[in-house]
């Protein structure tokens, strides 16, 4: 970790630390939200992988790892990853960037039209699953529209229904409908591959870790202070392990999350991507059970922090990519690879060019 | 926000010159080595692949000069290693000696013992073996009861050792034993000596193992002579010693790739039209293999360093070691076992020898247990 990167995590360290001091504010509520930004942006977060030029930081993935995985580590409820990695994705197509809280995610139905007499383009479709989609006053999508792949930028006060939805951890998932919308900008893709989706799932591995981090944390905390047969939970083997095997899983997580940040910061990382979100998705399942098992009832409480944690990692565990997601599409740049060539591949990918 | 650090490592430029003169020795060394044998990778024995290798430069790489090392960077020990592990070459005869030995002896023997030994390692024509379990004494090898008593010149040695690996084929086996006793302090009064196997008093005998194969033996010591200058570090320092021994055992790329074969063999069955099935195993099994390398990766880049990641090769060790260790388990469990061709009698030949040699990869220099245990005191939760 470089100087900038530790300045940069014990200041947002502390900013996260106090806008959770007085509890989890419910952050679907516009005028919650837009206060709750405010002071985000007084900080120029979300601006981290901008270059200088365009009033950013010229950081990188591996910056914005730092950030990612305090997101996870303090359950912050606002889309701060997502606006960062829209800014950055619109900043590398060229596109307007907009000075705004901005959602992400990728287009169910696409149509593209161009009015001649507004000289607007058009967008209907839907976009599901929007993290703060209504509240989040803009949104960059994916979408494909007859064969071709799209940036599609857009004002959320444009959509014609949305739907609010939550996670299993209260954060908001909206779908937005859109009938002739105007769009802010439009850019035609060269690749396929998705990089909203490739992105996201990088910002959830990166708060997996976060939050597998705090579990174990609270985890580590409460057996050492809950006593039981006459001493800490702790002195007991059968515990010790348990919460070892917790920290395995967070380590890798994090290990892999970090990896694909750096990765992604030398080119293409859709492989390593894909490797970490999966890996981070493996660790979940089990870290979770124990960090309830070791928490007793008392963690199962509404009073209690650690839902906050577990919640989020069960539905980050579904967003931008479930294990079967990733699981096929690794397995068929696997096939494709073939047999003979995959340690080549594998050391290749990871050598310094 | 932890006791650990995985900051990501990545490998210089350099090292990808050497990775292809590794790969152009192993494909001709290998040429005639069958799948299983190939998937014993540091359990395969084979003198004369060791001193091929010692000609190559590629045993006690980043020794001194002096003594027969060549002063070659940690980095680029790695890549050999990694290479060597990935190919399933057969390292067991200098394994033990260029991991943990040659090291040990460089940084803890005397002069004597340096130019004795380390030299021949080197050219991979010596080998060592360590002796630490007993019958008694596994796990908690604190307890140990083979002992050492002074006589003129040096030290006589009574006891016995087991679960000794290559000790059949071994030349020199470094060995701890108790030299004295502090009743408030068990891990005092230990102390290691460099014991030659041919010396009077020695005698080994080879345990086959629930494969059929004879990787370690029992060696027992009776009135056996060792000089004083074949004493490893400092008396009564024991303890430490193997502790910082073990740590070089638990930190290597080999504790995630001893079922690697498999893996390739999986990938060649499932090459035409896999199914959902075999695409979602070899996508979980590449995603774990693929961090496993990088959480290795780390811990060698805090080593070369010189920083200490005792915790970090310990977290390592336990996730590769219950990694390779599920996954002929895995693999058995979704391969489509109606194709009866050829390359598929290789691949079930590969399934069987690693789901019986995978209960071992948990036990190898630390029980899954003890190593928990690490882990658990690194927290701070002992």
């Amino acid at each position: 970790m470089n100087e900038f990167t530790d300045i940069l995590t014990t200041s947002v360290d502390r900013l996260f630390s106090d806008l959770m001091a007085n509890g989890m504010p419910e952050t679907y509520e516009k005028p919650v939200f837009d206060q709750l930004w405010r002071a985000i942006e007084d900080l120029g977060i979300s601006n981290l992988l901008l270059s200088e030029d365009n009033g950013g930081f010229g950081g990188g993935w591996q910056d914005g790892f730092a950030i990612f995985k305090q997101i996870g580590f303090h359950a912050i409820p606002m889309p701060i990853g997502e606006t960062i990695i829209a800014k950055k994705l619109l900043q590398d197509c060229n596109m307007p960037i907009p000075d705004s809280a901005i959602t992400i995610g990728t287009a169910h139905t696409a149509s593209i039209q161009h009015d001649k007499s507004s000289d607007q383009i058009l967008f209907s479709g839907d976009v599901p699953a929007l993290p703060w989609g209504v509240a989040a006053p803009t949104a960059l999508f994916h979408c494909k529209s007859q064969g071709e792949c799209y940036f599609a930028l857009i004002a959320t006060s444009h959509a014609s229904t949305s739907a609010q939805h939550l996670n299993e951890a209260n954060e908001s998932r909206d779908s937005l409908s859109f009938v002739n919308a105007p769009l802010i900008d439009l850019k035609k893709l060269d690749s396929s591959s998705n990089q909203v989706l490739v992105a996201g799932a990088l910002l959830k591995a990166a708060q997996i870790a976060g939050a597998l981090e705090a579990a174990l944390q609270l985890s580590v905390q409460y057996v050492q202070e809950r006593k039981q047969f006459g001493r800490a939970l702790s002195k007991f083997q059968a515990i010790q392990h348990q919460i070892a095997l917790l920290a395995e899983h967070a380590a890798a997580a994090s290990c892999a999350a970090n990896s694909a940040c750096h990765a992604y910061d030398k080119g293409d990382a859709d492989f390593e991507i894909a490797a970490a979100k999966l890996r981070a998705n493996r660790a979940i399942g089990e870290s979770t059970s124990i960090a309830h098992q070791v928490h007793g009832a008392i963690g199962f409480t509404q009073e209690h922090r650690l839902h906050h944690f577990t919640q989020r990692l069960w539905s980050w565990r579904g967003e931008f990519g479930n294990d079967r997601h990733w699981a096929n599409y690794l397995g068929q740049q696997l096939v494709q690879i073939g047999q003979t060539n995959l340690w080549k591949e594998l050391t290749n990918r990871s050598d310094a060019r | 926000m932890t006791n650990y650090d995985f900051t990501p490592f990545e490998l210089p430029h350099h090292v990808r010159q050497l990775r292809s003169e590794v790969r152009a020795f192993l494909k001709e060394a290998l040429v005639d080595y069958t799948p299983v044998q190939r998937a014993h990778t540091w359990t395969g024995f084979d003198s004369e692949f060791s001193r091929k290798l010692g000609q190559q430069g590629w045993i006690g790489m980043t020794w001194p000069k002096k003594y027969g090392g060549h002063e070659r960077s940690t980095l680029e020990r790695y890549v050999v290693v990694e290479e060597l592990l990935a190919a399933g070459a057969p390292v067991a005869a200098h394994w033990i000696a260029d991991r943990q030995s040659g090291p040990q002896i460089l940084r803890f023997g005397t002069e004597a013992a340096r130019q004795r030994f380390i030299p021949a390692v080197a050219k991979g024509e010596l080998y060592f073996c360590i002796g630490m379990s007993e019958p008694n004494s596994g796990s908690d090898l604190a307890s140990i009861s083979t002992h050492a008593t002074r006589t003129d010149g040096g030290w006589l040695i009574n006891g016995s050792k087991i679960w000794t690996t290559i000790v059949q084929h071994a030349h020199v086996m470094i060995t701890l034993v108790r030299t004295g006793k502090d009743e408030n302090n068990r891990h005092a009064g230990l102390s290691q000596f460099l014991i030659d196997l041919n010396s009077p008093g020695v005698t080994r005998n080879g345990i086959t193992d629930h494969t059929g194969e004879v990787h370690f033996g029992e060696v027992f010591l009776d009135n056996v002579f060792v000089s004083d200058d074949m004493l490893l570090g400092q008396l009564g320092d024991g303890w430490a010693q193997v502790n910082a021994e073990l740590a070089l055992e638990r930190s290597g790329p080999e504790r995630y790739l001893s079922s690697y074969q498999l893996y390739e063999h999986f990938l060649g069955e499932i090459q035409d039209e896999p199914s959902e099935l075999e695409l979602n195993l070899a996508g979980n099994i590449a995603a774990e293999l693929w961090t496993l390398r990088q959480m290795s990766l780390s811990v060698t880049g805090k080593l070369a360093t010189d920083k200490s990641a005792i915790l970090e090769a310990t977290i390592v060790k336990d996730l590769g070691a219950c990694f390779e260790q599920q996954l002929p388990h895995n693999i058995q469990a979704a391969l489509n076992t109606e194709n009866n061709s050829p390359s598929s009698q290789s691949t079930a030949d590969v399934l069987s020898y690693l789901l019986k040699a995978s209960p071992s990869f948990s036990l190898r220099g630390g029980t899954r247990e003890i190593l928990r245990g690490i882990i658990s005191k690194g927290l701070g939760l002992r």
